[in-house]
């Protein structure tokens, strides 16, 4: 066992140039992302989007924008700054993702019920926080458009400039802001709860920020380990390809010790990964990976779970090539559905079941919880999940293995 | 008194689904032999090899190796057997000192004793130079011959040779088969499988003749071409008379089966040796000017007991 794999470890020692490059795969996409993120994307801080806003209106209505723009809850996402003409300025000195023009006249179309329309500069330096300025802008016009429909009868009446019911002007405001308040105390009865939710980065109980890169490495990091995992062992189909397996099923060596000395070149190189890559990101991205036992729990378990899959894989498949195309497509999905490409959380639904049944997302949750702060109790479940599963994965695959390599 | 048989094959079947790969085989091979398994691509050798070495069980049949069973289940005999496979199935990223490091660790070898046995088997291939070089670097024929030193590297009794040859150069061919000369005259017993037949004629002291999974003969050289009914073909060129003709048929031994005033063809009917035919035929037809031999071969063999021709 041990023979096998000293001799894949020094296989891959001997041609490291593959595993290095997928090594530094997840390195070079967190820091595009970071880099598209702008570069006040700090460790330990959620990238806010840098909104300038520039009311030329300076109407009640565009004031409602202004200062909603400029609360506490948004200012956890918005960082809005209020400018004149010298927004276009800071906008080309990238001083900002996008400027949001209140046009002039914007409440009299609103009043009049005529075409209002918001103009969003956008920075053309940066990939993606313009773009959710956009959808920002977007969403910002769908709820206008909604108050206006329902509030549509109260906003007339403040247009009214005879008004034939008698009453002062300060009890019509009243009224009108009486009613505008039991419309909206109503809407909010059945809007509830809010279909849009945001949850940008889990918080963990001990509070502790993981940022941007704390929370796009981890999945990427065990992504590209699964893809190393999928490569190592797609030798063990090219080995019976070539004769190789019968030649080392004719020494001394039994399938099972084979098998266990694959697994654990692969445990070793996955380990090997760990030791580089978190480092590298705690060196690069400033990430506070947690709790090493912690940690060590979540990736040994995760290398365990790894090397499951990809002996099943291999057992099951016919030849390397197949094995090689079975592998890189479960992996890719498995990262898809498993929050390891897009960092996102399904909480029910078959998604989330998917999710589940993904080593990834059992490891980034492992992760992500121990970079909250949290100890090694806390990823028990998860270390568990992925160390009993890999271990079912692996006792299923070397069976078909030594069904395959003894026909 | 009879050598006592280091591999023992006795009637072994195996069947992989609808296949019957093996029908029937069975051979012994002794201590300093090479016995040689002859047959065309798909006749069992590889199945045999297979079964020979312990990778896969029979369905009937045993085969001992040093009189003890081998199988799956035995790794402690196959520490007796070395294996050299049809295919090249040398670990190219890694140097050829670190190949074998890795088969004799295999073996439970480890220490000064690997690196010495190393060193004396590339001397004996001649890639001592090149000890420490990446295998990617080698030659098809010098592969071949790392190949050969990982099923030696153990100092097995028994060494199996799968078509060694396979797809190498005339002259790395020659060395290949020097060497495993060597390696039996040291004591080994060799079982060597391939399908061309100069090999066979060249280096095999017994030969089986394999095919669908059959062992159709047996025997040494002499013993398989006896299996031909025709003997030796004699080709007399010169000038013949009609008178000619009737003493070349009355000669004993020899049957004449064709005659012109240029040509005559003989074929060895009987015991006597072609040396006595011809110093009798040329004491009978004076006025010959060539004389041309040609022997049974194996491919005769092989054309008499199967009905076609041994192919590539």
């Amino acid at each position: 066992m041990c023979a096998v794999a000293w001799r894949d470890l020094k296989r891959a020692a001997m041609a490291p140039l593959g595993i290095g490059l997928m090594l530094s795969v997840p390195l070079i996409l967190a820091g595009i992302m970071g880099l598209s993120f702008g570069s006040s994307s700090q460790p330990g801080k959620i990238p806010r989007l840098r909104l300038l806003v520039w009311d030329r209106d300076g109407s009640l209505v565009s004031r409602f924008i202004t200062s909603a723009l400029g609360q506490e809850r948004t200012a956890d996402f918005v960082d809005a700054a209020f400018v004149r003409d010298e927004g276009m300025e800071m906008l080309r000195e990238g001083k900002a993702s996008a400027l949001l023009i209140i046009p002039p006249g914007f409440a009299d179309s609103i009043l009049s019920g005529s075409k209002a329309t918001l103009q969003l500069v956008k920075n053309p330096a940066e990939r993606f926080m313009p773009v959710i300025a956009h959808h920002a802008a977007g969403a910002l016009a769908t709820v206008l458009d909604a108050l206006i429909l329902v509030l549509e009868d109260d906003i007339r009446a403040t247009g009214d400039p005879f008004p034939s019911d008698g009453l002062s002007g300060e009890a019509r405001v009243g009224g009108m802001a009486e009613r505008i308040s039991r419309k909206i105390y109503h809407l909010s009865e059945s809007l509830t709860p809010w279909p849009l939710h945001v949850d940008s980065v889990r918080e963990q109980s001990a509070g502790r920020s993981i940022g941007v890169f704390g929370a796009v490495l981890p999945g990427l990091t065990v992504l590209m380990l699964m893809m190393i995992g999928q490569k190592l062992l797609r030798e063990v189909s090219e080995e019976h390809e070539n004769g190789m397996l019968s030649a080392l099923l004719a020494s001394p060596l039994n399938p099972i010790e084979y098998g266990a000395g694959k697994t654990l070149a692969l445990l070793v190189i996955i380990g090997a990964g760990f030791l580089i890559l978190m480092p590298a990101g705690a060196l690069l991205f400033g990430i506070n990976w947690g709790n090493p036992v912690g940690v060590m729990m979540v990736a040994g378990s995760f290398a365990v779970a790894t090397a499951g899959i990809m002996m099943l894989l291999v057992g099951i498949s016919r030849t390397g090539r197949q094995a090689d195309a079975l592998g890189v497509m479960v992996v890719l999905i498995m990262g898809l559905v498993g929050g390891s490409m897009i960092p996102f959380r399904a909480e029910r639904g078959p998604l989330a079941i998917l999710a589940g049944l993904t080593p990834n997302r059992w490891a980034i949750d492992g992760f992500l919880t121990i970079m909250g702060g949290e100890g090694p109790a806390a990823v028990i479940r998860e270390t568990a999940v992925l160390f009993f599963g890999g271990i079912v994965l692996m006792t299923a695959g070397g069976w078909a293995l030594l069904r395959k390599v003894t026909r | 008194m009879m050598a006592v048989p280091l591999v023992q094959v006795d009637h072994i079947r195996k069947r992989f689904g609808s296949i019957e790969a093996l029908v029937d085989v069975a051979f012994s091979v002794e201590e300093g032999e090479v016995f040689g398994l002859l047959g065309p691509n798909g006749a069992g050798k590889t199945t045999t090899v297979r079964v020979l070495t312990g990778v896969l069980s029979p369905d009937a049949g045993r085969v001992t190796i040093n009189g003890e069973e081998i199988s799956p289940r035995t790794p402690r005999i196959r520490r007796n057997v070395g294996v050299v496979p049809q295919q090249i199935t040398v670990y190219e990223e890694l140097t050829a000192h670190d190949n074998l490091r890795f088969w004799g660790r295999l073996y439970g070898m480890g220490g000064a004793t690997l690196d010495l046995r190393i060193d004396e088997l590339l001397a004996m291939v001649g890639l001592e130079t090149r000890a420490k070089d990446r295998v990617a670097t080698y030659s098809g024929g010098m592969k071949r011959r790392l190949n050969l030193c990982m099923g030696l590297i153990h100092r097995p009794k028994v060494l199996v040779l799968d078509e060694p040859t396979l797809g190498i150069d005339p002259q790395a061919r020659i060395l290949l088969l020097d060497r495993v000369r060597g390696i039996a005259a040291e004591g080994t017993a060799v079982l060597y499988t391939t399908h061309y037949l100069e090999e066979a004629e060249a280096i095999c002291s017994r030969i089986a003749i394999i095919d669908h999974g059959r062992v159709l003969a047996q025997g040494t050289l002499e013993e398989l071409l006896r299996v031909v009914r025709h003997g030796a073909v004699i080709r007399l060129q010169g000038t013949f008379a009609e008178a000619d003709g009737a003493r070349l048929d009355a000669l004993s031994g020899l049957r004449l089966v064709s005659r012109d005033t240029r040509t005559a063809v003989l074929e060895q009917d009987g015991d006597r040796g072609v040396p006595e035919l011809l110093h009798s035929v040329l004491n009978t037809v004076p006025d010959v000017s060539s004389v041309m031999v040609e022997r049974p071969t194996l491919q005769s063999v092989f054309i008499q007991l199967t009905g076609r021709e041994l192919r590539e």
